[in-house]
């Protein structure tokens, strides 16, 4: 495995129940877990705690998930940490945008079961390793 | 009544006698007499008589023209020539004083009479004359003229004893009104072809030239000369009166034309018609001659006058249009600067409401020069600038323009909160350069309702979502032993929740996405796409659900290459929707996936071993008011996965359907449209 340090996840979400829950599924794979509970914030940890991994709502106070993205890409501290938009809303247009705007992955909640997110994370961030093989001699 | 005084010159005493008795007898008064030139003059100065009779050949120094013109260079006095014989040399010495008449001796008493009447009548004319032209110098032409006709008229008729006589001037307009006699109307003289006279002077070839022969001929409207005239024989020599005795009617008349003269130019005649006179004396037609003259010179010198009056009055004219003129342009030139004045205060009205505008405008607006440093920023520009740049004035303006484009950027509302702005540049002119005019406008407030209106749904979807979806995954961790360990009734209460919020969860997508369908809002994207990728996606997204609830799936994937014109997230939604139902209503057994293409179209068909639809049940399937019926609510099924299934399909110009012909389970066909290659 390429992780030679824990996974830090950074689990942008304003709601108290979605926290718990992706905190809970997360943990329990053995990735370090931080959180923030409005955009605004979550944008300004991102650039500081430099994730390896956000999870982003979209629906959020302060700067909505859209925004939120908009920024870390923007930056250039944040802008190749992979981000996986998980929301309730699910539309066609909601999930084009999300990509658009340089999201990874896109996850609707509660469409399938949360363990679902813990392979999402592991197949993203091994897809660079799976990279990295492909190129190096064996 | 006062006798008229005569002086006697004369040398020979007999003579001096013989006179002093007759002119006594005559009624006139004997002043006294003189011998010598000298005498005379004295005497004439102390007796101021009224007449002299000079003697022209005197002894002594000074003979009788010289004594009388020392006399006249005092007095006014009219003087008559006695002389017994006509000395030629003598005689036109004498003439040039000009004498009032001449007597021959020896004396005929009658003749001196008449002589000295004459002479005195003569005198008296002229000096009248000579006072009424110093009046009609200063006199205008108009009535000049006519009070000096009148007076010449009547003088003229008093002394000449003609009754018929009329002074004819040239009209301006070039005519001569020609008065007619014997009853005859007034009329004009013209030429041959009606014209002026000015222009064809006909009264100067009358007057200066000759009477033509023909002149009968060319005055149809009447003439000078009786219609039935015939006598054609009017020959005047030149420069001489005009006399001639015509005939007409059996009546006599002359017919005596004097012209008015001032140098060469002619003003017009005196025109005497008499019946009585049939020759008139040389003397009188002298006489009438000087008067003419005199008349001549005075008509032009008014005439003159006359027009110099009128051409100080078009002068005046001149000068009156000329100043309407100025007064009219001046009019203009006021109103213009009046017009300019309100312009310009206008303009600084404008500039100053411009200026108030910009300051207090809730618009940013910042001026850029061409190196994109601020040059002008108004408060509400600053305020929203604040967020990035301290002093804003003379700073780099921090963004990337983009012509023709709305740029969102940051800034710090009026309320201090960091919010949306919008800004858009134009190019401009600031202080004669290239500049760059830039708006920013406070979109956070639009922004805000932009996501309200267009996300309502969403939102809507979102609030409702968000609570189902937490107790669905809560319940599943929890379920999975991740929040510690359960006992059995834990388990099974869990398990509810679980199942009941998956269903609560789908029920809302579903009905949000049959809102879409109506509301119209989806669209398709139809491309080729492979057969095969599309129920691979189906596969994929649903190997978990059969996984866990054991199930076998078959597929039966041929014609790899076949390509289909579809939406391909709408189609993998649609028979997803089939393949979640079957999974649901097949608790035991297999789902078979397969595919078909003829040369119309390529089909999936989606089969399962489970319960089937009952036959009651066919014809309410697809239908979105099923949801109502109280129909089939079976294990969580909502029935609007097929009504979805259904609408998207159409909308890909596809179908599906079922297949009643089956025994047991149920067969869904999905029909789509084949890319043409």
């Amino acid at each position: 495995m390429a992780q030679n340090k824990t996974t830090h996840v950074l689990i942008i979400e304003d709601e108290p129940g979605f926290r718990l829950i992706y905190r809970g599924v997360l943990e329990n794979a053995g990735f370090k877990v931080s959180e923030a509970m409005d955009g605004r914030t979550g944008a300004e940890m991102a650039k500081k705690i430099k994730p390896d991994i956000i999870l982003l709502d979209l629906v959020l106070p302060e700067l909505n998930g859209y925004e939120v993205l908009t920024k870390i890409r923007g930056d250039k501290i944040t802008e190749n940490i992979p981000v996986i938009i998980f929301s309730v809303l699910g539309a066609e247009k909601d999930i084009q945008k999300g990509f658009e705007l340089g999201a990874n992955d896109y996850r609707i909640k509660g469409a399938s079961s949360p363990i679902v997110i813990v392979d999402k994370i592991r197949g993203l961030l091994n897809k660079d390793d799976l990279d990295l093989d492909t190129i190096a001699p064996q | 009544m006062v006798k008229t005084k005569i002086l006697i010159v004369e040398d020979e005493m007999t003579v001096t006698e013989y006179l002093k008795g007759v002119l006594t007898d005559l009624g006139y008064e004997v002043a006294g007499n003189a011998i010598r030139g000298e005498e005379a003059v004295e005497k004439a100065k102390k007796l101021i008589p009224d007449l002299v009779l000079m003697d022209v050949k005197l002894k002594g120094e000074m003979d009788g023209v010289e004594t009388t013109e020392q006399i006249r260079k005092h007095q006014d006095i009219p003087v008559i020539y006695v002389t017994a014989y006509a000395d030629n040399n003598l005689m036109k010495r004498a003439k040039i004083t000009d004498p009032s008449g001449y007597v021959l001796k020896p004396f005929d008493i009658r003749e001196l009479h008449t002589t000295i009447e004459i002479a005195l009548q003569k005198h008296k004319t002229e000096k009248t004359l000579r006072t009424s032209h110093k009046m009609l110098e200063s006199a205008n032409y108009a009535t000049g003229v006519q009070s000096l006709l009148n007076q010449y008229t009547s003088e003229l008729k008093k002394y000449t004893s003609i009754a018929n006589l009329g002074i004819r001037l040239i009209r301006d307009d070039g005519f001569i009104p020609f008065q007619s006699y014997e009853g005859y109307s007034p009329t004009y003289i013209r030429d041959e072809n009606h014209q002026k006279l000015d222009e064809n002077p006909f009264i100067e070839n009358i007057l200066n030239n000759h009477i033509k022969p023909d002149i009968y001929h060319l005055t149809p409207y009447g003439s000078m000369i009786r219609h039935d005239m015939d006598d054609k024989s009017i020959f005047p020599s030149e420069d001489q009166p005009f006399m001639q005795r015509i005939s007409g009617n059996g009546k006599y008349c002359t017919l005596i034309i004097i012209p008015i003269r001032s140098g060469k130019e002619s003003l017009g005649f005196y025109q005497l018609n008499s019946a009585k006179i049939s020759v008139m004396s040389d003397e009188m037609i002298h006489f009438l001659e000087d008067s003419a003259m005199t008349l001549g010179s005075a008509v032009q010198r008014i005439k003159m006058e006359n027009m110099l009056i009128k051409h100080r009055d078009h002068l005046e004219e001149l000068v009156e249009e000329r100043t309407s003129q100025l007064r009219k342009i001046n009019k203009q030139l006021e109103k213009e600067i009046k017009l300019h004045h309100e312009a310009q205060d206008n303009l600084k009205t404008s500039r100053a409401s411009f200026h108030n505008i910009v300051e207090k405008s809730e618009e940013g607006i910042i001026v850029l020069d061409e190196n994109k440093i601020i040059r002008f920023i108004n408060p509400a520009a600053q305020q929203f600038m604040s967020e990035t740049l301290d002093s804003p004035l003379n700073a780099e303006f921090p963004y990337t323009l983009k012509k023709d484009q709305f740029i969102e950027i940051d800034i710090r509302t009026q309320t201090d909160e960091i919010g949306t702005g919008e800004i858009y540049a134009i190019d401009t002119k600031w202080q004669g350069e290239k500049a760059t005019l830039i708006t920013i406008h406070d979109i956070t407030e639009r922004k805000k309702i932009e996501i309200l209106k267009s996300d309502f749904v969403s939102l809507v979807s979102h609030q409702l979502k968000t609570p189902a979806a937490e107790v669905k995954e809560f319940s599943e961790i929890m379920l999975r032993g991740m929040m510690g360990p359960l006992s059995e009734k834990q388990k099974t209460c869990l398990s509810l929740m679980h199942e009941v919020s998956t269903r609560s969860f789908r029920l809302i997508s579903k009905l949000l996405d049959v809102s879409r369908l109506e509301r119209g809002i989806v669209t398709v994207d139809l491309k080729p796409r492979k057969l095969t990728d599309v129920v691979q996606d189906v596969i994929q997204n649903h190997t978990q659900q059969i996984k866990e609830k054991g199930l076998t799936l078959k597929t039966n994937i041929t014609q790899k290459e076949t390509k289909v014109m579809i939406d391909r997230d709408k189609t993998v939604e649609a028979i997803g929707n089939i393949v979640d139902n079957a999974i649901k209503f097949t608790d035991k057994g297999k789902l078979h996936i397969k595919t078909r293409v003829t040369s119309k179209s390529a089909y999936v068909d989606v089969i399962d071993d489970g319960i089937g639809i009952p036959e009651s049940q066919i014809n309410k399937l697809f239908r979105k008011d099923q949801i109502l019926s109280g129909a089939p609510k079976i294990k969580g099924g909502c029935g609007l996965g097929l009504y979805i299934a259904k609408e998207l399909m159409k909308l890909q110009n596809g179908d599906v359907s079922i297949n009643t012909n089956v025994k047991k389970g149920s067969h869904f066909v999905f029909e789509l449209p084949l890319a043409k290659a």
